[in-house]
């Protein structure tokens, strides 16, 4: 992986020949640390530490909501079918249906999310995570309806 | 009254570069250097200079505020030089060695014949009285104090920490004289805790006048804050000391033969230590002495203690006064691609107490860990990590929130008189934000000892 390290070393070292390029720092630091473990050691207190940092444990989170995420999608598409008072479709037509809906959901609550914290983070010059996957996962069975 | 004590919650860190059983003698340093840094609180006052002849046991410096209180040389020659850091504070006190050591002169002591006031006096003149801290606040101990116990943990549990019972072997008689100086300190007890399990050296097993407790369970099991939260746990105005066994060992010797002969073992361990052994030192060596030829040196970090509680020293800095340890650990100073090494790979060889790592159950016996942070800070976040590891019946998040606000009321509430900085060392460890949980409850303790001791 060493011609991606040197791609994110590059565009660092080009980020900060001017004071207007640095303030995109968050843009590339997020993409970078997405890549990467970044190489800061520890300083104080224990030298050692566990190998557990919140991006696995997020991680985590929404494979633990994948399978909620599916049958919602499912039930999106049931749900529709039921309504015209009769099931006509098959399990993969019922779910299709469901992912066409509720994926334009999913997209824009985690761009719309992801794009106001890029913002800030440009904005304030501070690469504080604001915990965007922190926020309530959004659930197809909501949009069932 | 013996009591058996059992730790249930904790983690024993497993990680490869343990010490053999065998030591021998390291060579005599050119210098040597008392870091009052190593103590925590202390304003030292010089009491010489730079060229003063010096002997083994010349006080060095004393605490400003608390004069009786000395810090002596541990090897005779001449003062060096005085290492200052920003705003003029005292790093180091360095003495060039002579080749052989010259002693101040001193009369064995009658031990037995002492009073409370008179051990302390004795304890105090020969400059042995740092050996001996105090809970809470985690700092050398009030000689106007009287404790209502005293703690000595017989065994360490820290990852890869030293063998006692290998430290202390053929030490009875100097170790008894050191337990026989403590009890006429306190009104109480002298404890001493030894491991359920038992296979204890004689030095433990056969002193008399101690309380012996046993101890089982993960680290910490071997520190002595959990040790006093089971057996005689500290309440509001109570004060309680400890002593390092093999610093016991040492108060014996010099009380024992009347001269400061502060030499004793100090394991080098540590996956970059190519020949991990015991080596015998005086207090202050210089730590070159013990790793050159004997550890790698590329990218490699030297740390005075253990990885969890140790601080970490340059290639040829100085061993701590109460660290009984080298380790030497890789630098992670690498970047980890995410799906190999990173925060996505499998992890069968990543060392985690998290369940999100298959290496709690499936990992190897032994793990190879570098500093690598392995993230970076972040919110502090409730995961149920330090709950996991903390032993004692106390909320450790609520806790360090409550010293991060600065308010004293909580934290008194919530436990900080039963807690030092190192049993928050497994915390840190564990922690999914990253959050420095030792520094933080220094600082809370430094507040409490400052607003309401």
């Amino acid at each position: 992986m060493k011609f991606l390290r040197n791609i994110f070393d590059n565009a660092h070292a080009k980020l900060n020949k001017s004071e207007k390029t640095k303030k995109l720092f968050p843009l590339v630091d997020s993409v970078d640390t997405l890549m990467f473990t970044p190489n800061h050691t520890t300083s104080g207190g224990a030298h050692i530490r566990d190998g557990i940092d919140l991006k696995r444990t997020m991680m985590f989170v929404i494979l633990a909501l994948i399978p909620c995420l599916l049958f919602g999608m499912y039930n999106v598409g049931l749900q529709h079918d039921l309504a015209n008072s009769t099931i006509e479709w098959s399990g993969v037509d019922q779910f299709l249906y469901g992912l066409m809906k509720v994926l334009p959901f999913i997209v824009v609550s985690y761009g719309a999310g992801l794009g106001v914290e890029f913002i800030f983070a440009i904005k304030e010059r501070s690469c504080r995570s604001r915990g965007i996957f922190s926020f309530r996962n959004v659930d197809s069975t909501d949009y069932a309806n | 009254m013996s009591k058996s004590i059992k730790i249930r919650k904790g983690l024993d860190i497993r990680i490869k570069g343990d010490a053999e059983r065998s030591s021998t003698e390291a060579p005599l340093s050119s210098t040597y250097a008392i870091k009052p840094t190593d103590f925590h609180g202390l304003i030292p006052k010089l009491l010489k200079r730079v060229g003063d002849p010096v002997k083994a046991g010349t006080p060095i410096f004393q605490d400003k505020y608390r004069e009786d209180i000395k810090y002596v040389s541990p090897v005779s020659g001449k003062i060096q030089e005085v290492k200052r850091g920003a705003k003029r504070k005292i790093l180091e006190v360095v003495i060039e060695a002579d080749k052989e050591i010259s002693y101040e002169p001193g009369a064995p002591v009658d031990i037995a014949s002492l009073d409370r006031e008179t051990a302390k006096e004795a304890l105090l003149s020969s400059g042995l009285w740092p050996f001996i801290k105090m809970r809470p606040i985690d700092v050398v101990a009030n000689y106007t104090d009287t404790p209502k116990s005293i703690f000595i943990s017989g065994f360490d549990s820290s990852p890869l920490a030293p063998d006692y019972d290998y430290l202390l072997y053929t030490r009875d008689k100097e170790f008894q004289a050191g337990v026989d100086i403590l009890n006429k300190l306190t009104e109480g007890n002298v404890n001493l805790q030894l491991r359920a399990k038992g296979g204890a050296d004689a030095s433990f097993t056969q002193v008399k006048k101690v309380v012996t407790n046993k101890v089982s369970g993960p680290h910490p099991a071997g520190n002595v804050g959990p040790q006093i939260h089971q057996i005689d746990p500290i309440n509001k105005g109570e004060v309680v000391w400890t002593v390092n066994a093999q610093d016991v060992a040492i108060i014996g010797r010099c009380l024992l033969t009347g001269r400061h002969d502060a030499s004793k073992l100090v394991a080098l361990t540590g996956s970059e230590a190519t020949n991990r052994k015991y080596y015998r030192i005086i207090i202050g060596a210089n730590a070159s002495d013990v790793l050159n030829g004997n550890s790698n040196t590329d990218n490699v970090r030297y740390i005075s203690g253990n990885v969890l509680t140790g601080s970490q020293i340059e290639a040829d800095g100085y061993i701590g006064f109460y660290d009984s340890q080298l380790t030497v650990v890789p630098e992670g100073n690498e970047h980890k691609f995410f799906l190999t090494k990173g925060w996505l790979e499998p992890g069968f060889k990543k060392l985690s107490n998290n369940s999100a790592y298959p290496s709690k159950i499936f990992g190897p016996k032994k793990f190879d860990v570098d500093t690598n942070l392995n993230g970076e800070e972040r919110a502090f976040v409730v995961t149920g990590e330090y709950e996991k590891v903390f032993p004692f019946d106390i909320y450790p998040v609520h806790l360090i929130k409550s010293v991060m606000i600065n308010d004293i009321d909580s934290m008194e509430k919530l436990g900080i008189y039963e807690v030092a900085p190192e049993d928050f060392a497994l915390c840190e460890f564990v922690c999914t934000s990253k959050i420095n949980s030792q520094e933080i409850v220094r600082e809370g303790l430094d507040v409490i000892h400052k607003e309401c001791m």
